[in-house]
């Protein structure tokens, strides 16, 4: 009987949108980071299937193909279950540092994740096994489907609500499970795949779990409210919307002390359970939105009418009411979510809708690319605050923000028009990080641009909760200053820092010992060692963000997390950057797991050779690659294994400046390098390369020119359209792909024997992740060039290892 | 013979076995046993010691209240055996106790004084409030979570703070018709100050706000109103943590 190539692709498929499906349900459950680390952790099972099967593989020998359609029904019985399981277990990952218990939960959330990955790595371990000279096809058949389950999962998330989508992904799996079934299968298995057909199909339309958003996030808090109601819900590929109303919900972010009014009733915006911000009901009258000109962000209409407003990353508008408020005539909103703009007009009336308001042109898409691409230009930028304190607290150390960068506040002064500012606000941490990595930013752009004496193009205003950065390329004027003291004065802010103009007898408000920002201002103006010495000494790291590494949120030294995870968690806890000690968490977990799964198993079969019992062949067989004889195999498989997920890390983070969001980037990379290297594989099905390692070598080779292309991606993005971009990243991933395909099964054409074959599958497996980990750390302390490096370096590795192997 | 020496390692086998489980029962059980009054005390004692005095607060009224609060009457049963640990526990709701240190760190900021009219918004549990009216004259609480003030009204009730007021209702608007208040502490805020509650700060008063992550606060700002009835704000680290500020050595 054979196993159908059909089955594995759509297998993989199955298994790969619930990786993908996970990420997205776990971070609007919980946060981006241990979604991260649950669906990292979790795919170790595929690199456990592969020891399983390098261990049972005398066991299974001729038997592969019911060992396969076994598992392939297994498979979607595993990922209905999955969601169940994680919805009744108390997991609550932000308790994990004080509660001991939490890690039991934790280790049976991954148990629940990794069981569909084992099936299904078995499946495709077990294909190979069953038909070595078919390995090419049989490979290419998983990737492909791998591939078509990264497109699926995009189209998944634009029909149905995430907690819809699972199901789908079950339903893939029935279907592979029913190709796997022979003509000959027996009743009882057919009746037991229909079966599963029919839950999948009730489970699309009325799934048996919600998602468990934890009680720390901010909707669940809205919606607990008294007189709370959820006025509506949004969902697309980008994130999932809801907007909350309750008497006691308020949004003014740092508003003045001073303020003695009264807030109008609004609606919350949550995307993935955070607040992005509030809709604000009122009658059209702007008397009505007094409180927008007791927001630090107002500083900037403080030095004069402007006409033209561009508002970044508008969430719920707050910034559109402040321009329509102070008088701005034309006002353009840039939304990254298009249910955060659509729910901002529905859930109030007309007259309220911030997006819809006459003189209001909205633009749905990322901030970036509209700066880069744009002709226009503004008397005023305002980048808002987002979210609440909490939103801001350490939570996004992980996130790729292009909109944060040297290049990107390039991008925005250079669309001011003549007397144009730049205003920049950011809630205030202790030690103060944002604020004084956007000093150290904008003073790094002006450099760009060419001007000199960026401190005097600067203002830095400071309230008791958040800190405005005004840049004004023209420089400020006595006028200016006279205004911002004035409205500093009124509002109790205090000017922290306004070059060229005399603070001296300027009153203090908000005592914050000692004046960070000013000496930020004051270092960066001097630049050169100044600065220098200033970023060096300071306590965190806060040189400026950059398209090569942007990484805006993240502060954290590595010689700091490491000394800081030494103390007591309660003196910790509230500096940590949880993404960046998930990632190291993660690392370490992977390492270890991986560790024991292919070292342990290693050493049990090397004990039962040792004692002499019946099972010596298998035991020469499967613990052999670990030990010397086939070293080269760990090496080679390894090496692929890190390589592959090296690059396609690399690739995601590059895309994602010029798609505009991590999730299309996400789903782009992995379709178009799995479809491709599908391609490749396939194509080499029926050839035969004279030197089996050349294949790794030439990608180690492509992927050093591609290093050197990519290094400095942003120029670009200036002037072509997303489409055409979509099309040169298409085009430029085509043939690196499609050879990344070949180098597996060209090494496992090498080897001989369906336990040497399962233990390339499980160190491949195991590679890959702890490469994603390791990818991330390189990327947050190298940059995304030196990912790519090792990628070359890994696929070296691979070719060297296997040339060696040929050659003996 | 040879069976009689299997027997015998199976029976020293089982006994092993046996030793282990009863000592892993034994274990369990010593971990769950709760203490009594006098261990509870003693925890407290600890407590205050270890985690609150080691890191400089100093305000003997302060220290006394937090010595005498039984707080395992405030934490979730749960967590009693976490009653006394350095860190904020879960309360329901998405809300928690506040971590000892933090409690006792804004009863210092306040500078309480017997006489003194707090308000509390945000009751939570009722721990902080049951604090304050160790030290003060009356504490005025609100709470949004309806089950969050019943349960904390009874619980201060049963412990016999008969000065804690607790109420059910928007906090927002504080509790004008008790108002002025020589101190104000709000639990949690959410992006901006209300203004009502800085209204009903007496000139000379002092308001406490922790602003920050669900993980740990991280920041405390302090609001004064001078006699004059001028607003300035400090905001302050909660955790001295000296080291980081200079970088690791």
């Amino acid at each position: 009987m054979r196993i159908r190539p059909a089955s594995v692709l759509l297998v993989s498929a199955a298994s790969l949108a619930f990786e993908i499906l996970w990420l997205r349900l776990f971070a609007i459950a919980e946060y981006h980071h241990f979604a991260y680390m649950a669906v990292a952790v979790a795919l170790l099972g595929i690199g456990a299937s592969g020891t399983a099967l390098a261990l049972l593989a005398e066991r299974i020998r001729g038997r592969e193909a019911p060992v396969y359609a076994t598992s392939a029904i297994a498979l979607p019985i595993s990922l209905l279950a999955g969601p169940v399981v994680v919805g009744l277990l108390p997991f609550e990952p932000t308790q994990i540092v004080f509660d001991r218990s939490q890690w039991l939960v934790v280790g049976a959330v991954v148990l629940a994740l990794a069981a569909p990955f084992f099936l299904a790595g078995a499946c495709v371990a077990l294909a190979l096994q069953h038909e070595p000279e078919r390995s090419s096809a049989l490979y290419g058949a998983s990737l492909l489907g791998s591939g078509l389950g990264a497109v699926g999962t995009l189209a998944i998330l634009v029909l149905l609500p995430p907690q819809h989508a699972p199901a789908i992904a079950a339903l893939a799996a029935v279907a592979g499970a029913a190709l796997a079934l022979g003509r000959d299968a027996d009743r009882a298995a057919v009746a037991g795949v229909s079966l599963l057909a029919v839950v999948a199909g009730v489970a699309v339309m009325r799934p048996p779990w919600e998602i468990p958003i934890t009680a720390f996030k901010g909707l669940p808090q809205a919606r607990a409210y008294p007189g709370a109601v959820e006025r509506a819900r949004a969902w697309d590929p980008t994130g999932w919307v809801a907007a909350v109303e309750a008497p006691a919900f308020r949004y003014a972010p740092g508003l003045s002390l001073a303020f003695r009014g009264a807030l109008p009733p609004q609606v919350g915006l949550f995307l993935d359970g955070e607040l992005v911000g509030a809709v604000s009901r009122w009658e059209g009258e702007p008397e009505e939105l007094e409180f927008v000109r007791w927001l630090p962000s107002a500083a900037a209409y403080a030095m004069g009418r402007r006409e033209q407003v561009l508002a970044v990353a508008a969430g719920g508008g707050v910034e559109i009411l402040s321009a329509l408020a102070h008088g701005a005539p034309k006002i353009t909103a840039v939304e990254l979510s298009p249910g955060v703009v659509r729910l901002a007009d529905e859930v109030v009336d007309r007259l309220s809708a911030p997006y819809g308001r006459p003189g209001v042109r909205a633009v749905v898409g990322d901030a970036r690319l509209y700066l880069d691409r744009s002709g226009e230009t503004f008397d005023l930028i305002q980048f808002g605050p987002s979210g609440t304190f909490a939103g801001a607290a350490s939570l996004h150390a992980l996130d790729v923000d292009y909109l944060n960068t040297v290049e990107a506040y390039g991008a925005a002064l250079s669309r001011l028009r003549p007397h144009g500012v730049l205003a920049i606000t950011r809630w205030l941490r202790l030690p103060p990080r944002d604020d004084v990595r956007v000093i150290a930013t904008v003073a790094a752009a002006l450099r760009s641009l060419g001007y000199e004496d960026v401190g005097s193009r600067l203002a830095v205003l400071r309230s008791w909760g958040s800190v405005v950065v005004l840049v004004k390329p023209d420089r400020f004027t006595d006028a200016d200053a006279a205004a911002l003291r004035a409205f500093a004065e009124t509002r109790l802010f205090d000017l922290d820092w306004l070059a060229g103009h005399d603070l001296s007898g300027v009153p203090r408000f908000n005592v914050l010992e000692p004046r960070v920002q000013a000496r930020a201002a004051r270092a960066v103006s001097e630049g050169g060692e100044v600065a220098e010495s200033f970023f060096r000494e300071y306590p965190v790291h806060v040189r400026p963000a950059t398209d090569a590494r942007p990484f805006f949120s993240h502060f954290l030294r590595a010689r700091q997390a490491l000394w800081l995870l030494r103390r007591p968690p309660a003196e910790w806890a509230p500096y940590a950057e949880w993404g960046y000690l998930a990632v190291l968490a993660t690392l370490a977990q992977s390492v270890l797991l991986a560790a024991a799964f292919l070292l342990v198993p290693a050493w049990v079969v090397r004990r039962r050779a040792a004692s002499g019992g019946a099972r010596v062949e298998v035991a020469a067989r499967a613990p052999a690659p670990a030990f010397g004889a086939r070293s080269w195999s760990v090496f080679y498989f390894g090496g692929l294994g890190l390589g592959y997920l090296f690059v396609e890390m690399a690739f995601i983070q590059r895309l994602q400046l010029w798609l505009g969001h991590p999730v299309y980037a996400v789903a782009a990379t992995l379709s178009a390098f799995l479809l491709f290297s599908g391609v490749g594989s396939l194509w080499y099905q029926r050839r035969v390369l004279p030197r089996a390692w050349w294949a790794a070598g030439v990608v180690a080779v492509m992927l050093l020119v591609y290093a050197w292309i990519f290094r400095d991606p942003g120029g670009l993005t200036a002037a072509l359209p997303t489409g055409v971009l979509a099309a040169i990243a298409g085009i430029a991933v085509f043939p690196l792909a499609t050879v990344m395909g070949i180098p597996f099964p060209a090494g496992l054409r090498q080897i001989e024997g369906p336990a040497a074959i399962a233990w390339a599958w499980a160190v491949n497996g195991f590679a890959s992740v702890v490469a994603a980990p390791l990818a991330t750390l390189l990327s947050l302390e190298a940059g995304m060039f030196t990912v790519l490096l090792g990628g070359a370096v890994s696929y070296g590795v691979a070719s060297l290892a296997l040339a060696r192997h040929e050659r003996s | 013979m040879r069976t009689r020496r299997t027997l015998s390692s199976r029976a020293v086998g089982a006994l092993r076995v046996g030793s282990l489980a009863a000592t892993i029962a034994l274990g369990a059980v010593a971990y769950h046993a709760r203490p009594g009054q006098e261990s509870w005390a003693e925890e407290r004692a600890r407590m205050v010691s270890d985690q609150i005095v080691s890191r400089g607060v100093r305000d003997t009224a302060t220290l006394r209240a937090m010595r005498t609060v039984p707080r395992h009457e405030f934490v979730p049963r749960a967590y009693l055996d976490a009653a006394y640990d350095d860190r904020p526990l879960p309360i329901g709701f998405g809300q928690t106790i506040s971590q000892p240190y933090i409690v006792a760190y804004m009863t210092e900021l306040l500078r309480p004084k017997p006489g003194d009219r707090v308000l509390e918004v945000g009751t939570g549990s009722g721990y902080q409030a049951a604090v304050l009216a160790e030290i003060v004259a009356d504490v005025y609480t609100i709470e949004i979570f309806d089950e969050l003030a019943k349960t904390a009204a009874a619980r201060l009730g049963r412990l016999g703070h008969r000065n804690v007021y607790v109420r059910h209702g928007d906090g927002y608007f504080g509790w004008p018709e008790k108002s002025p208040f020589d101190a104000v502490i709000v639990t949690a805020a959410a992006g901006h100050i209300p203004p009502p509650l800085l209204e009903q700060l007496k000139p000379g008063g002092r308001m406490a706000i922790p602003v920050g992550s669900v993980y740990g606060v991280q920041t405390l700002v302090l609001v004064e109103k001078d006699r004059e009835g001028r607003l300035t704000t400090e905001s302050l680290l909660p955790v001295r943590f000296v080291p980081l500020l200079r970088g690791p050595r």
